[in-house]
C-alpha cells in the first residue's frame, strides 16, 4: 500500500491507498492517519479486505501502542468493516462516529474499543497537543456523516466528497482539474441525495482556510483545485437516480 | 482424520454441524413432548381398568418420567449446542484476525518496527487458544448429554416390550394400551434416528475441529 506524507509540522498527516493486493472488484479507498507526539489517529481506516496491508504500512510510520483513536466518518463497510480486527489490536482505542450509527456499526464487531458518539452538531477531537474540529456533513452521502478539518495543517478530510472512481495506480493529487471531472461527477450525482445539504456544507467549508481537500476516494485536491472543486460541487445537480 | 482444503471453509462448517444438531432436536423435543401426554393418557386408561392393567400403571409414571427426562436433556443439548455455536463463531473470527496479523508480521520489512506487535499477535495466539479448548470442552460435554438420551431410548425400548406384556393382559383394555405400546416404540426409534443424526453431525465436527487444529498448527 502506497504511503504519502501530506503534512509534516509539529504533527503529520499521511495518506495511505492504492494497494496494489486489493481484491479487484473492491474501490480504492484512502486512509488517514494523523500522528501527535503522544497519539495517533486513524481516519476512515478501510475495509476487512485492507486490513492487513493498511496496519502493515501503518506500522512503518507508529507502533501499535501509538494508535489511540479511529475515526469513522460514517457506517459504509469501505469505512469501517474492518472494526471487528482493529478490536482486537487495539482494545484500548476510542471509536470516534457519528451517534446514528453506533447500533449500527457495532455489528462490525466492538467489543473492547470504546465508542465515542458524535452529536449531529460536531465538536472536537482532541489529540493532546492537536484539536481537530468535525464538520457536519449529513447527507453527503451518509444521513450521519462527519468531515475532520485540521486547522494547523489545512487539510480537510472530506469522506465521500470529492471522491472519484479511479483507474488503479492513479497519482494522489489533482493535476488538471478539467480532466478530472468525468471521473467525479457520477459519483457525487448519484451517491450525494441533496442539493440543500450540499449547498449548505458549500457554504460552511468555504470559511475554512484549506490548503488540502482529502477524500476517501481519488485523488487529493490541492490550492487553488479545492476552490475549484467547492465551485463545482455548488453548481452539481445532485440526487438524480430518481 | 478428516482431510480439508481450505482451513476457513471448514470452519463454516463446524459452525453449520453444531448449529444444526438444535435444530435436528427440535424435533425430538416436539416427539417426547407427545410421548409425555400419550403416557397421561395410558394412565388415564389404566386407572379406568383398574385390576386389569394393575401392571400397567407403574409403566406409565414410568414412561412420563423418561419423557421429562428427555425434555430436559434436549434442553440442555439446546443450551449448550447455542454456545458452542457462539464459541465457534468467536473462533472464526479470531483466527481471521490471527490469520491478518500473521499475514501483517509476513508484510513488514523490518523486524524493529514490529517490536510492539509482537504481544499483540501473541495475545490474539492465546486468545484463540483459549476458544479451542473452550469449544473441544463443550463438544465432549454435548456428546455426554446425547449419550443420555441414548440410554434414555434404550430404557424406553424396554419399556415399550413391558407395555406389550401388560396390554396383553388387559382384557377389554388390551387395543388402548397396545397403542400406547406402539406410540412409544415408534417415538423412541424416531427420536433414535434424530440422535444418530446428530451424533454423526458432532463426530464430523469433532473431526474437522481435529483436521483445522493440524492445519493451524503446521502454518505457525
Amino acid at each position: 500500500m502506497k504511503a504519502t506524507t501530506i503534512y509534516d509540522g509539529k504533527h503529520q498527516w499521511v495518506v495511505f491507498g492504492r494497494d496494489p493486493e486489493k481484491p479487484e472488484k473492491i474501490i480504492d479507498t484512502n486512509q488517514y492517519l494523523i500522528s501527535t507526539p503522544g497519539r495517533t489517529l486513524l481516519l476512515d481506516p478501510g475495509g476487512i479486505e485492507i486490513f492487513s496491508s493498511m496496519l502493515a504500512a501503518v506500522l512503518h510510520h507508529v507502533s501499535v501502542d501509538q494508535i489511540t483513536d479511529l475515526f469513522a466518518s460514517h457506517q459504509d463497510p469501505d469505512i469501517i468493516s474492518s472494526l471487528g480486527l482493529w478490536d482486537q489490536v487495539l482494545p484500548n482505542a476510542k471509536l470516534h462516529s457519528p451517534w446514528l450509527w453506533e447500533s449500527f456499526i457495532r455489528h462490525f464487531g466492538l467489543n473492547n474499543i470504546e465508542y465515542v458518539p458524535l452529536p449531529d452538531d460536531g465538536g472536537t477531537i482532541d489529540l493532546g497537543e492537536l484539536s481537530l474540529q468535525l464538520i457536519p456533513a449529513h447527507y453527503l452521502h451518509s444521513s450521519g456523516n462527519f468531515n475532520v478539518y485540521d486547522s494547523e495543517a489545512k487539510i480537510l478530510f472530506s469522506g465521500d466528497i470529492g471522491a472519484a472512481l479511479e483507474a488503479d495506480g492513479a497519482p494522489m493529487f489533482v493535476d488538471n482539474f478539467d480532466e478530472h471531472i468525468p471521473k467525479m461527477k457520477m459519483f457525487h450525482q448519484r451517491w450525494m441525495p441533496s442539493n440543500r445539504a450540499k449547498n449548505d456544507w458549500v457554504n460552511r467549508v468555504r470559511h475554512l482556510d484549506i490548503e488540502i481537500l482529502a477524500p476517501q476516494h481519488g485523488r487529493l485536491y490541492k490550492g487553488d483545485d479545492v476552490k475549484r472543486f467547492l465551485d463545482w460541487f455548488e453548481a452539481l445537480e445532485v440526487g438524480i437516480g430518481v | 482424520m478428516a482431510r480439508i482444503k481450505n482451513a476457513r471453509l471448514a470452519e463454516g462448517e463446524v459452525l453449520v454441524s453444531v448449529t444444526v444438531i438444535a435444530a435436528e432436536l427440535s424435533e425430538v423435543m416436539k416427539i417426547a413432548k407427545e410421548i409425555s401426554i400419550g403416557a397421561k393418557n395410558a394412565k388415564a386408561i389404566a386407572a379406568r381398568a383398574g385390576d386389569k392393567a394393575r401392571g400397567f400403571q407403574p409403566i406409565t409414571n414410568f414412561i412420563d418420567d423418561m419423557a421429562r427426562h428427555t425434555l430436559k436433556m434436549v434442553r440442555q443439548i439446546d443450551e449448550e449446542a447455542l454456545n458452542i455455536s457462539r464459541i465457534s463463531s468467536q473462533e472464526i473470527r479470531t483466527n481471521d484476525a490471527r490469520r491478518r496479523m500473521h499475514d501483517v508480521v509476513r508484510r513488514v520489512e523490518h523486524p524493529s518496527i514490529l517490536s510492539s506487535f509482537v504481544n499483540v499477535v501473541a495475545d490474539v495466539d492465546a486468545r484463540l487458544l483459549e476458544l479451542n479448548q473452550q469449544f473441544d470442552k463443550r463438544l465432549d460435554h454435548l456428546s455426554e448429554l446425547l449419550g443420555n438420551i441414548n440410554s434414555d431410548m434404550r430404557a424406553a425400548t424396554a419399556i415399550s416390550s413391558s407395555c406389550r406384556v401388560e396390554a396383553s393382559r388387559a382384557e377389554e383394555f388390551r387395543e388402548g394400551l397396545s397403542v400406547v405400546a406402539d406410540n412409544l416404540e415408534k417415538a423412541v426409534e424416531v427420536i433414535k434416528k434424530h440422535v444418530k443424526e446428530c451424533s454423526s453431525r458432532l463426530q464430523h465436527a469433532q473431526q474437522l475441529k481435529r483436521a483445522i487444529n493440524k492445519k493451524i498448527k503446521g502454518s505457525q
